[in-house]
């Protein structure tokens, strides 16, 4: 793989591990769901996006990952410019991992081949590492006897564990949530969020697209408030809800808290 | 789902009442407009020969010709279904250049009448590609026994080439459907399932055939199986070549023996035997699939 120009990279950006300049997201149904956004995201940060529904904050995540192409702008992830080198793409959504709204487990495979299949594929691991790997992590989200069941024989909230525990299993740099509580039952969330909590005490960094206010305060470093693809507001975490400067920050504060 | 017990009503009665005297009408033309006479009692015979060298009952022309056509529609499908699963693929691949060839293929193959396809390629394949293979050669120079199976599994050694040569020119003819099926089937999956391997780092690749492929086999499987039964259907038109499957037979004895009714009825009858046994099948199969995940 040739990347030549990561040790510039690294070095113009200090401890920031993801960076995001100007960038911009048209679909081609004319929706403009970026505007001229950028960011830094520092190692070992939890940083929440928030925002009223279409505002762009699931464009972003999903454009840091490559799952949309940007129209214009930069970003860069560990060094590495998510550009047209398919290498560079590659080694970004690798060193990514995302966690989706909807799970996405593959439902022909039991949660143990779910999580395995990518270690085998991408990291090139023999079954039996792959599994120890596995074993480990399904510890962790507290799923270990389900390791032979398939999807869709666990709950909501059982199956986003899963999603992050396969996640996880690439060992990314960098993990993106992406509205992983939103399709749960209410009694389901707290599994969930126990996991992500344990995850940021760890010193993971994660960008976390939620609606759980709570979660955002007690986890979060830093908060942003998106709106028409544009950053209304940003602020660390306890500032920003205690204090917020923008109208429309508080406007939305007050309609959800 | 409500399920309302069948009651007669008055048009009901009307319309068995016009069926009846339609068929009615029919055999009374057949008999005394054509002055037909039936003879089923020779029919047998061409289903079942006796062998008095060997003591014992062997299949005459009319099964040979249905066993021609289960082993036609068997490796028909078979090299329909590979094919069509790569040219499937092709129709929804990234590659401009794929997709065009996966077009032009389906579109090419779904828009001309079988019967034209037929005589294209069969001349082509037969002439041009069985000889550079050299598969004639390939069969004489084979031992009695492995003769043997090839003869079971496919065609005596003279017949071989041209059995062949039919196999494949169904199997084109039937690809462009089987693509057709693929394609659906791919594209039925959620796009979610492509995003959750690409967010894992999975190459398009293996995306594909780890992730997308097995679950829409799932779902194409049924209908894969409805195309078998087609395929078993248009077989018969590889009779025009003179491949001696269960039309070609029936056509040889027509000409032979004049029976028009008899064979071609029993001919029918051999043909729904398979297509019906195997229609029940799929539906049971098609009920299994759904009950899965």
């Amino acid at each position: 793989m040739k990347n030549t120009e990561v040790p510039l990279h690294k070095n113009a950006l200090g401890d920031h591990i993801i960076h995001v300049e100007k960038v911009n997201k048209i679909f081609p149904n004319g929706v403009h769901a970026l505007r001229d956004f950028s960011t830094n995201i520092r190692r070992n940060e939890v940083l929440v996006i928030i925002g009223p529904s279409g505002s762009g904050k699931s464009t972003l995540l999903r454009c840091i990952n490559g799952l949309e192409q940007i129209d214009s702008g930069i970003i860069i992830v560990d060094g590495i410019p998510l550009d047209d080198d398919k290498n560079h793409r590659l080694e970004i959504r690798i060193e990514v991992g995302m966690v989706f709204q909807l799970f996405n487990l593959f439902p022909h495979m039991t949660v143990l081949a779910n999580i395995n299949l990518a270690q085998k594929r991408v990291r090139k691991k023999t079954t039996a590492e792959a599994t120890e790997t596995t074993m480990d992590l399904l510890e962790r989200v507290g799923m270990v006897d389900k390791a032979d069941s398939y999807p869709g024989q666990l709950s909501g909230g059982q199956q986003q564990r899963v999603a992050i525990a396969r996640a996880l299993a690439m060992k990314p740099m960098v993990m993106l949530f992406d509205e992983a509580t939103s399709a749960l039952d209410p009694e389901m969330i707290g599994e969930v969020l126990d996991v992500m909590r344990n995850l940021a005490k760890e010193g993971m960094t994660m960008v976390v697209v939620t609606h759980e206010m709570g979660f955002a305060r007690e986890v979060s470093d830093r908060v942003i408030f998106m709106e028409d693809g544009r950053k209304v507001e940003e602020a660390a975490a306890a500032q920003f809800f205690t204090n917020p400067k923008e109208e429309r920050t508080q406007q939305f504060l007050s309609q959800i808290l | 789902m409500i399920i309302k017990r069948a009651k007669i009503k008055p048009l009901d009665v009307v319309l068995v009442f016009m069926l009846l005297s339609f068929g009615l009408f029919l055999a009374y033309r057949i008999s005394v407009g054509l002055h037909y006479k039936w003879n089923w009692s020779v029919i047998p015979q061409y289903l079942f020969r006796y062998d008095p060298d060997l003591n014992g009952w062997l299949p005459n022309l009319l099964v040979q010709g249905l066993f021609n056509t289960i082993r036609l529609s068997i490796w028909g499908t078979l090299f329909a279904t590979i094919l069509g699963t790569a040219l499937g693929m092709c129709r929804i691949s990234q590659s401009l250049f794929k997709r065009l060839l996966g077009r032009t293929y389906v579109e090419l193959i779904r828009n001309l009448p079988p019967l034209v396809l037929i005589f294209i390629f069969y001349f082509f394949v037969s002439d041009q590609i069985m000889p550079v293979l050299g598969v004639e050669e390939f069969v004489r120079s084979r031992s009695e026994s492995t003769q043997k199976i090839l003869a079971f599994l496919f065609a005596p050694p003279s017949q071989f080439s041209a059995f062949l040569s039919a196999v494949f020119t169904l199997a084109i003819f039937e690809g462009a459907y089987i693509a057709e099926i693929v394609r659906a089937g791919i594209q039925s999956i959620e796009k979610e399932q492509w995003e959750a391997g690409h967010a894992l780092g999975l190459s398009r690749r293996h995306q594909m055939f780890d992730v997308i492929l097995p679950q829409a086999t799932h779902r194409i499987l049924p209908p894969l199986a409805g195309q078998f039964i087609s395929t078993i259907k248009d077989s018969a038109i590889v009779s025009v070549i003179s491949i001696q499957e269960l039309t070609f037979q029936g056509m040889e004895l027509m000409s032979a023996t004049y029976l028009t009714f008899e064979i071609w009825i029993t001919v029918s009858l051999l043909y729904l035997m398979l297509t019906l046994s195997l229609s029940v099948g799929v539906g049971r199969l098609e009920v299994r699939m759904r009950k899965r995940y």
